[in-house]
């Protein structure tokens, strides 16, 4: 009994502690599925664009010089900003900045029109908004969905404060982006 | 029906929700920001100190600045035509006889560099003494490094062992700033953050606003008012109890995160553009008034007694080797570009005295940096398109253009890392550009100064400590320096110093020859009595950490300042006879 409590309490602390991000290339590949190719911008500028920020070194060799300052697939790289992103550290911390990029991130795409629509639209047909409809945004964004009735709850008292029905859509897909539990691996 | 009462509700509500959308809404946003902004970011008191480390990677000589050789009158010191940091006079007949000397200027007791003793200028056309910084100054010399080369030297200044936590990682992770650390630069130095917990911001040293860069996290853009009406915190507050226990952390994180952009920091790039337009005319002014010996190197044809290379002849007035005749070699050198370092100070300054950020490295914006860009040259010949004949019957050497020669127009840019530097640019332009980062040094520690925090101020709270790889070993021909790892200058400044205080022992050198290749003095670290070695980066390490109150990096190197009162441990600083 003793033996299995000291496991369970270090298990327990264990995640606790550890969190274990996704990288950059993981969070950009799930929101340009959920919001679709026009996401994309947004979504280099913010998340590509900081690797620092959100892990994800590139490969150096990657990188074909063909002249001083020329490289022969200059678009595809995913050094964007240099041979030094090769060192970014695989995984991020938890960071303040790393909140501040998501949040900008994830209210961009939701009250960018093109990609709002494109978002409703993988989450299917839309009759109105109930726990089923909540949980399927929610799957949008995490694979490994499994349903949260007081996560769910929440969501649906949160939209009452909202009277137009894309206001609380535009809620309902801003918080699901924004939820950490999809963003680990 | 809708009663009277009813409807004058129903517009009261109208009205207020006027008020409350933009731009009504911005309006107030503005003062309530202005107010809240004070308190977000006033400077406080820390558990750590703050750090900025100014980093010149690539190395160059330091004897404009603070490569202290002869501190005392009586300190032992060998001459080398070479080991010069002033032009004295040239010969008014043969351009290519120039008088080089390692000047000096006795302040307090302690003769340091004469750039010290000059003055500089200040904002609003005020002038200031350089030396005025001495006050609250710490110069260590002599210290010995372990590696050769570029790299792994630069990146002790910052992470003394190889992959272990650095200095602004410790900072960081005790930061409870806004951002844990920042830097700027793009080289091994840069590279080398290591914490525990903390997160480094590297600015891009491309960006033309490296505040907006820094803040564009937490910029609010103009958006729909599903977002600018101040429900979503609350909300969000409500649907973060049900997020399980582990992402309390990220909770938090995020209420920050939103707490920022209701306050909507914009404001803040605007006073770093003003803050970089006062630092590019500071270097613009300190090098409009740098005064040195009105050089010109010399014109073709041209006749030197003796059997002389090419080299030896045009070797210290060239680059690279090309040669540029008949130039005013200042206003060449005044000529070029320097102005990053503007946007880097106004980085510093704007980061500490508003509280966002307590480490800052700034650093050369490449791989290895340059004293000065661009300077726009008429004529240049390389050293393959002139002639040397020697006649010995006259014992003279002539030189002259070859045939079918021709000018080349470029623009010169003179690294740090001067190998192929001739002695005289080397020494005009490390001058010129000690004395635009100590301007722009002066005005930032003015401003640290200006800030108080409760009965301090915000330079007492903070280490400035200027480093590089190593300093440089002149050649003896005047063409170039190599490396000197065996001699790496610091020089930290703070509130909590008092000085001038130098600390380190160098030997005395020699003239003759010897293995080490090291003639006069010159810096080589020698052994320090409570040391029983010289002075080693974990020691200078161990000192900035007692500085900044934090755990030491190296524990087996002790510190050379007293925890309490940060007086030296050591014994004076001393020239000692030997070479290395």
């Amino acid at each position: 009994m003793k033996t299995f409590l000291l496991i369970f309490f270090f298990v327990s602390s264990v995640q606790a502690r550890t969190h274990v991000f996704a990288d950059r290339y993981y969070l950009s590949s799930v929101l340009e599925y959920v919001f679709g190719p026009q996401a994309k911008k947004v979504i280099t500028q913010n998340i590509l664009m900081n690797g620092n920020v959100f892990g994800g070194p590139c490969d150096v060799y990657e990188q074909i010089r063909v002249g001083k300052n020329e490289f022969a697939n200059p678009e595809t790289t995913r050094c964007f900003r240099g041979k030094q992103e090769f060192n970014y550290p695989v995984h991020a911390k938890p960071s303040l900045m790393r909140e501040a990029l998501m949040i900008k991130t994830c209210r961009a795409l939701v009250e960018n029109d093109h990609t709002f629509q494109f978002a409703k639209k993988r989450a299917g047909e839309f009759d109105s908004i109930n726990e089923s409809y909540v949980q399927r945004i929610e799957s949008l964004f995490d694979p490994n969905f499994k349903i949260d009735e007081v996560r769910t709850n929440e969501n649906l008292k949160g939209i009452k404060d909202y009277y137009f029905t894309e206001k609380k859509l535009k809620f309902l897909f801003y918080q699901s982006c924004v939820y950490p539990k999809w963003q680990l691996i | 029906m809708i009663t009277r009462r009813k409807w004058i509700g129903m517009m009261a509500g109208a009205g207020a929700l006027t008020a409350l959308s933009s731009p009504g809404r911005r309006f107030l946003e503005k003062i309530v920001h202005d107010n809240v902004r004070n308190d977000l970011f006033r400077p406080q008191l820390h558990e750590t100190r703050n750090y900025v480390q100014i980093n010149f990677y690539g190395a160059p000589s330091r004897l404009s600045f603070d490569s202290i050789l002869k501190p005392f009158d009586d300190s032992l010191f060998v001459s080398h035509p070479f080991v010069a940091n002033r032009i004295s006079s040239q010969d008014r007949y043969d351009f290519t006889k120039v008088k080089l000397e390692y000047g000096t200027e006795k302040i307090n007791g302690l003769n340091l560099p004469y750039l010290w003793g000059e003055t500089i200028p200040g904002v609003n056309g005020n002038t200031h003494r350089l030396s005025e910084l001495l006050e609250n100054s710490l110069f260590i010399r002599g210290c010995r490094l372990d590696f050769e080369g570029h790299p792994l030297n630069g990146i002790q200044q910052i992470s003394p062992v190889q992959g272990g936590l650095s200095l602004n990682g410790l900072i960081g992770d005790q930061s409870k700033s806004f951002i844990s650390s920042v830097s700027v630069g793009s080289n091994p130095v840069a590279r080398a953050f290591r914490s525990e917990k903390s997160l480094l911001l590297e600015v891009p040293p491309g960006e033309s606003n490296y505040a907006e860069y820094i803040l564009k996290p937490f910029l609010l853009e103009d958006v729909d008012s599903l977002f600018s009406d101040g429900r979503l915190p609350a909300a969000f507050d409500e649907i973060a109890k049900t997020y399980p226990s582990e992402f309390k952390d990220i909770v938090e994180l995020r209420k920050q995160s939103l707490k920022y952009f209701q306050k909507n920091i914009d404001k803040f790039t605007h006073e770093f553009a003003q803050l970089q337009a006062k630092y590019t005319e500071l270097i613009h002014l300190a090098i409009e008034t740098n005064t040195t010996y009105n050089i010109q190197s010399p014109a073709f044809p041209l006749q030197v007694s003796g059997k002389k290379s090419i080299k030896d002849i045009l070797g210290p007035f060239s680059i690279e080797e090309k040669f540029f005749p008949d130039l005013d070699m200042q206003a060449f050198i005044k000529s070029g570009e320097f102005n990053y370092w503007a946007q880097e100070f106004a980085l510093c300054e704007f980061l500490l005295v508003n509280n966002i950020c307590q480490s800052v490295l700034i650093c050369p914006p490449r791989e290895t940096g340059d004293l000065i860009t661009s300077c726009v040259s008429g004529k240049a010949y390389h050293f393959q398109h002139i002639e040397e004949m020697f006649d010995a019957k006259a014992n003279v050497t002539s030189l002259k253009l070859k045939a079918g020669s021709e000018l080349e127009k470029l623009n010169q840019t003179f690294p740090m890392d001067a190998h192929d530097t001739g002695i005289v640019f080397d020494i005009l332009t490390t001058k010129q550009f000690f004395r635009a980062i100590s301007t722009c040094l002066y005005e930032l520690i003015s401003q640290l100064k200006k800030t108080k925090i409760g009965d301090k101020t915000l330079f007492d709270e903070t280490i400035i400590h200027l480093a590089s790889e190593f300093d440089r070993n002149p050649s003896t021909d005047g063409y170039g320096s190599s490396h000197l790892h065996n001699s790496n200058p610091t020089s930290i400044f703070s509130g909590c110093l008092k000085g001038p205080s130098l600390i380190g022992n160098i030997y005395a050198g020699t003239l003759k020859k010897n293995d080490d290749e090291y003639y006069g003095t010159i810096g080589v670290g020698a052994p320090v009595k409570e040391l029983g070695t010289p002075i080693k980066i974990g020691n200078i390490s161990s000192t900035l950490s007692t500085l900044l109150r934090v755990k030491p990096i190296v524990k087996r190197d002790p510190p050379l300042i007293d925890e309490k009162t940060y007086r030296s441990v050591v014994e004076r600083a001393q020239n000692i006879e030997g070479v290395s």
